[in-house]
């Protein structure tokens, strides 16, 4: 028997696992993710705790992927997550989420502090009641791109 | 900004399912998710662009549906193994002409044979009345 193919996108492996979890429900709960089931996709996950107002609401998990140093940490408010780098990008659509009530998933270039870098995210909802997002999955993943005058000239 | 919106076929109405900024991962997805759920009457991906007005224009990029792929296998099959229906002669002469205008009925032989048929008939009998009389005369 053939071994299914592996999704080369971690932020279509991590959509494909907030279905599997849902099951028919509108929304997985936050008890649900597993860890271990995502395997190494969860060092590139981070957890969102929703508060209102939506600047209140705070990083809850933070996989090593994402981290930099001196960068937001878990605790850290949206709103104090310094802009432009891949942390405040992969959460900066949280409100659309909030608003369509189904995973959002967008790229572009963010800065990190080895450069710019080319990212793609997901965030994806979570509720335990069923109907009131409260918390919302995200995962983010780049790579570095360099910038010269010969590939960009003026 | 241009987004790709994934709606599922459900209960008779298009949900939203989920939301990409980039056209190919869209509908990636959506064909994934009909093959991943065979239960999925049909999906389709819709591109939004949001207008300098705060309007919004959209218009669908891919489309997949269950009935769409019967029907054209129902096709396929109907062209290879089942003939064509022959057509009714009688629906044209009743739809296309009224009983009292009806075309000339197309005759199934043609002409010549019926009148060399004819003739051939006419023939035998003028021999056959020819030699009665020429039997008649001798026996008198």
């Amino acid at each position: 028997m053939e071994a299914p193919i592996r999704e080369m996108r971690l932020t279509m492996r991590v959509l494909r696992y907030w279905r599997d979890i849902a099951g028919k429900r509108p929304f997985p709960r936050v008890t649900d993710l597993d860890a271990r089931e995502l395997g190494e996709d969860w060092q590139n996950c981070l957890l969102i705790k929703l508060r209102s107002p939506l600047e209140r609401s705070f990083l809850s998990y933070i996989g090593s992927g994402l981290v930099v140093p001196g960068g937001p940490t878990e605790g850290t408010a949206l709103a104090e997550c310094p802009p432009e780098t891949i942390l405040a990008r992969a959460t900066s659509y949280v409100s659309r989420v909030l608003a369509q009530r189904v995973p959002v998933s967008m790229g572009g270039s963010a800065a990190q502090q080895s450069g710019v870098v080319l990212y793609r995210s997901i965030l994806a909802p979570l509720s335990e009641d069923g109907r009131t997002i409260d918390t919302v999955l995200g995962a983010a993943n780049y790579r570095e791109v360099q910038f010269t005058e010969e590939e960009h000239p003026v | 900004m241009l987004t790709f919106e994934i709606r599922k076929y459900v209960g008779g109405r298009w949900l939203l399912d989920s939301v990409f900024d980039d056209k190919a991962v869209a509908v990636a997805e959506a064909k994934q998710l009909m093959e991943r759920n065979t239960s999925l009457p049909g999906v389709r991906v819709v591109a939004v662009a949001e207008e300098a007005a705060g309007s919004f224009r959209e218009w669908t990029v891919f489309r997949q549906m269950i009935v769409d792929d019967e029907q054209a296998l129902q096709r396929a099959f109907q062209l290879r193994y089942e003939p064509a229906p022959a057509p009714s002669p009688r629906r044209d002469r009743d739809t296309e002409f009224p009983r009292t205008q009806r075309p000339p009925r197309r005759r199934s032989r043609p002409d010549w044979l019926d009148y060399t048929g004819w003739g051939l008939c006419a023939g035998v009998l003028l021999g056959a009345v020819v030699i009665g009389l020429v039997l008649l005369t001798r026996v008198s």
